[in-house]
């Protein structure tokens, strides 16, 4: 056995744990699961539901209650996780909840996902136990992403603390206090008026369904049965990744040419790739950095693909917009074409156009809004459906996804590199962008694969030579860590020539608008599955896919032509309120 | 100044020391006082405290402060101190010393102590913040008269569970009053439930106010009756609406021959 490691009994069964290890962690190893609501391995401990309660021994023989998550291991304790007093207690505290959570399950969006209507059915509870007062809040729908609605929140704090230790943002908090608390932003303010940059990591950690999408499955529903406008789609790299666990594959489960049949299916005409428009963002922002290099600045040029990240930017980093690329993201490259050049090429107004963007991420749906994202008056992309959604109208229309057969996305906007689809991977925008620069100012040397932005590290860092160059390249993901590297970046202690920031951990993989669970293994194993299905590509540089160079060479000229910058660049400015 | 071996010579071996106590409630002298542990409660309470007013009979004394537990007269030999205290299902806490009489109502008692905690808590764990707002209102059930035989058994429930689960000491004593009237002093939620009837005449709910045939048709009650509820005329027995009545108990104090009855 290991030094330094203590033993204990659980249930009778010897353990070995390292000090400090807690009881709840200590159970699992030996394959007991005790049952938590607040407990998440990726925050600090909150001991707040007190599900995960069990029984010590005193040394008098008597025993007492601990929570198993914040208690930690001690050498020959004895513990039991399943007597019948625990039972009790853990069956008493679920019908105190229940006595304050609205009796709907069949109306409600966590219906079978939700983890409060699990704990019902493995204690047995048949009936709801306590009548009495409710707290009566509310719902806050003033987002266009993300909506609230404390009526079902049991107030486990989770979402508070993955604002505010995760990503660092702070828009939730504790208001009130005893029975009238309300996990809401501070003020009363709708979270429409506060720093909340929509990324939806409260919403993947929500046990219950207090934080939820704001749906658009019933008005895609609508303009699918009207009929009435040419539909088209795009599809972000992460979904093919994800969808699969909707439909019970395991994760990292790869279903990239079913995902084009189901589409058809459901009545798109044509089926357009995100990672089309992320090829495009390579050339585009690869450009950038060579004028940057050429021009000795602004560094480091910063990604902008994530719209969470330009919020958070925007909000509390207003500094670095100089420093921003301003090329679109890969969505709004693919909307701004398909009602540009697709619309000139088949003769049909841009208004006779609809676009469906089905993403990973629930900021998505912000960003559509922006007015720097219309022409005319005319969004470039109509609706966004997060994976979860994409999944609803799939069911809708009757349509299992594993068991359809293959097909390909359409040209031109619906081919892809392998490059376009490493955005899906935190660290992937970066490499995708350094495969085309490297080519260009070494022909010839095509470099693939970049092992320091691989893997799962919040902050990845490494230089690279690229001709006489010496590049300091950072990739982040988790706007936590993207604090600690602007913050000493602008301190003088870090210099970084090349910068990508995801906003949510484990980058698009594990987007807000991914299935649930989303938890740190799963991202894993989507990261895994995207690596997999870029190195399947016949093509894996953006600048060698044909539809890139047909679009140069038919339409916009070259990477920051006049033509390019119009269409496919953007702007950002300071935005209220300022964050600190 | 005198040093720690002084003061340790004074209390009890395992509780050494003096305590300070508030004392209040039905005895002759109230105010802040110092003793040694160990004393009985009897001693303190008739000997410091002068022992109850003229007329007034002692039921019991509450303990440890708004979470503290309900000791009844029977019990007045215990020693005070830490463990002699916890046994009773009371805590020694801030040093309250509620001293209670026959026109304390221990339900009503309890309840109002635990409204304190209740309102007190402060919403981070789910027993004490929901829970203790259950057994808030099976109370207030009870002293309104709708309570059930199986509500004291979740009573019992809720609290233990509370007590053992709750993060902080102010759920885990949150229980304590209900805990120690429902141990010492079930007869009188049995009363609130069964018949119906609060024993001290204090639960309003469960209150009604009649005249007797020995009243003498004065008219000082209905002169005196804040909402005019009363009424009647010289030789005839005097009516209280029951619809109107408030239940002051005005009419019952006013009465100069004891013809107001309350029950």
């Amino acid at each position: 056995m290991q030094k330094d490691f203590i033993e204990l009994t659980i249930n009778d069964i010897p353990v070995w744990v390292a000090p400090e290890t807690t009881l709840l962690d200590a159970a699992r190893a030996i394959g007991v699961s005790i049952p938590t609501l607040c407990h998440d391995p990726q925050l600090t401990v909150t001991g707040a539901c007190r599900l995960c309660v069990v029984e010590v021994e005193n040394k008098d023989g008597t025993t007492r209650l601990e929570p198993s998550c914040s208690y930690p291991a001690q050498a020959g304790m004895v513990v039991r996780t399943n007597t019948r007093e625990v039972r009790n207690a853990r069956r008493v505290i679920i019908e105190l909840i229940l006595a304050n959570h609205p009796h709907a399950c069949q109306t409600c969006v966590r219906n079978g996902r939700c983890q409060l209507q699990s704990l019902c059915r493995e204690y047995s509870i048949d009936e709801y136990k306590y009548e009495g007062a409710r707290r009566e809040v509310p719902k806050d729908t003033s987002t266009v992403a993300i909506t609230r609605h404390p009526d079902y929140c049991i107030n486990c704090g989770k979402c508070v603390k993955v604002c505010r230790e995760v990503q660092e943002v702070n828009a939730l908090e504790f208001v009130n206090r005893g029975f009238s608390i309300v996990t809401m932003p501070a003020l009363n303010l709708p979270l429409s008026e506060t720093v909340c940059i929509l990324c939806g990591q409260c919403l993947l950690k929500c046990p219950v369904a207090a934080i939820r999408d704001r749906s658009y499955v019933r008005e895609v529903e609508a303009v699918l049965d009207e009929k009435k406008r040419l539909l088209t789609v795009q599809v972000a790299p992460a979904i093919r990744a994800s969808i699969g666990e909707l439909f019970g594959l395991p994760p990292g489960s790869l279903l990239t040419r079913k995902i084009p049949t189901a589409l058809r299916r459901l009545g798109f005409q044509h089926i357009f790739d995100t990672d089309f428009g992320a090829d495009m963002a390579v050339m585009e922002e690869g450009h950038e950095l060579l004028e940057r290099l050429n021009a000795g600045g602004p560094f480091p040029l910063i990604t902008s693909c994530s719209p969470g990240w330009v919020k958070f930017m925007e909000h509390f980093y207003p500094e670095f917009i100089p420093n921003m690329s301003s090329t679109k993201s890969p969505q709004q490259i693919v909307g701004t074409l398909t009602k540009t050049f697709f619309a000139e090429r088949r003769g049909v107004a841009p208004s006779e156009v609809y676009q469906v963007a089905i993403m990973p991420c629930s900021a998505k749906k912000w960003e559509i809004g922006l007015p720097q994202n219309s022409r005319n008056g005319l969004p470039d992309v109509d609706a966004v459906l997060t994976t979860r959604e994409f999944a609803d109208l799939l069911r809708l229309h009757e349509i299992d996804l594993p068991s359809l057969p293959d097909s390909d996305f359409d040209l031109l906007l619906g081919e892809s590199s392998g490059a376009g689809v490493m955005f899906g991977a935190p660290g992937g925008m970066m490499e995708a962008a350094l495969r085309t620069v490297c080519s260009i100012i070494e022909p010839g040397s095509d470099r693939l694969e970049f092992p320091v932005l691989r893997g799962y590290g919040g902050i990845k860092e490494g230089s690279l030579i690229v001709g006489d160059t010496e590049l300091k390249l950072c990739a982040v993901h988790g706007l936590g860590n993207a604090r600690k590297v602007l913050d000493a970046i602008k301190s003088g202690e870090k210099t970084v020539h090349f910068l990508e920031v995801m906003a949510c951990p484990g980058g698009c993989v594990g987007g807000g608008g991914q299935p649930l669970p989303t938890t740190e293994d799963i991202r894993k194993r989507r990261i895994e599955a995207i690596y997999a299905e870029d190195r399947s590509k016949p093509v894996r540089l953006s600048h060698r896919n044909p539809a890139v160079q047909e679009i140069y060479s038919s339409f916009l000229g070259q990477p920051l032509s006049e033509k390019a910058h119009e269409l496919l660049h953007t702007g950002y400015s300071a935005r209220e309120p300022h964050g600190i | 100044m005198k040093g720690v071996e002084w003061f340790r010579s004074v209390g009890t071996e395992k509780c050494p020391g003096t305590k300070v106590f508030s004392l209040t409630g039905k005895v002759k002298s109230t105010g802040l006082i110092e003793v040694p542990l160990g004393l009985p409660l009897s001693e303190l309470i008739d000997h410091i405290g002068g022992g109850a007013p003229e007329g007034i009979r002692v039921k019991s004394v509450q303990a440890g402060g708004p979470s503290g537990g309900c000791i009844p007269l029977e019990r007045f030999d215990t020693p005070i101190d830490y463990d002699s205290l916890k046994a009773l299902g009371s805590i020694m806490g801030s040093g309250g010393l509620v001293v209670t009489d026959e026109n304390t109502c221990m339900v009503a008692f309890a309840r109002f102590f635990l409204a304190f905690t209740q309102h007190e808590s402060c919403g981070k764990c789910i027993p004490c913040r929901e829970g203790t707002k259950r057994m808030l209102e099976i109370l207030d059930r009870i002293t309104q008269g709708q309570g059930h035989l199986e509500d004291l058994d979740e009573l019992r429930n809720l609290a233990s569970v509370i007590q053992r689960t709750s993060a902080c000491g102010l759920g885990q004593s949150a229980p304590n009053p209900v805990l120690s009237t429902l141990r010492f002093f079930e007869k009188e939620y049995l009363a609130h439930i069964q018949d119906k009837c609060c024993p001290s005449g204090v639960c309003k709910s469960l209150l009604t106010f009649h005249i007797l045939d020995t009243c003498r048709s004065c008219g000082l009650c209905a002169r005196n009756c804040p909402v005019s509820c009363i009424s009647g005329e010289k030789g005839k027995v005097y009516l209280i609406d029951q619809d109107r009545c408030i239940k002051c108990g005005q009419c019952y104090r006013v009465c100069p021959f004891g013809a107001v009855a309350k029950n």
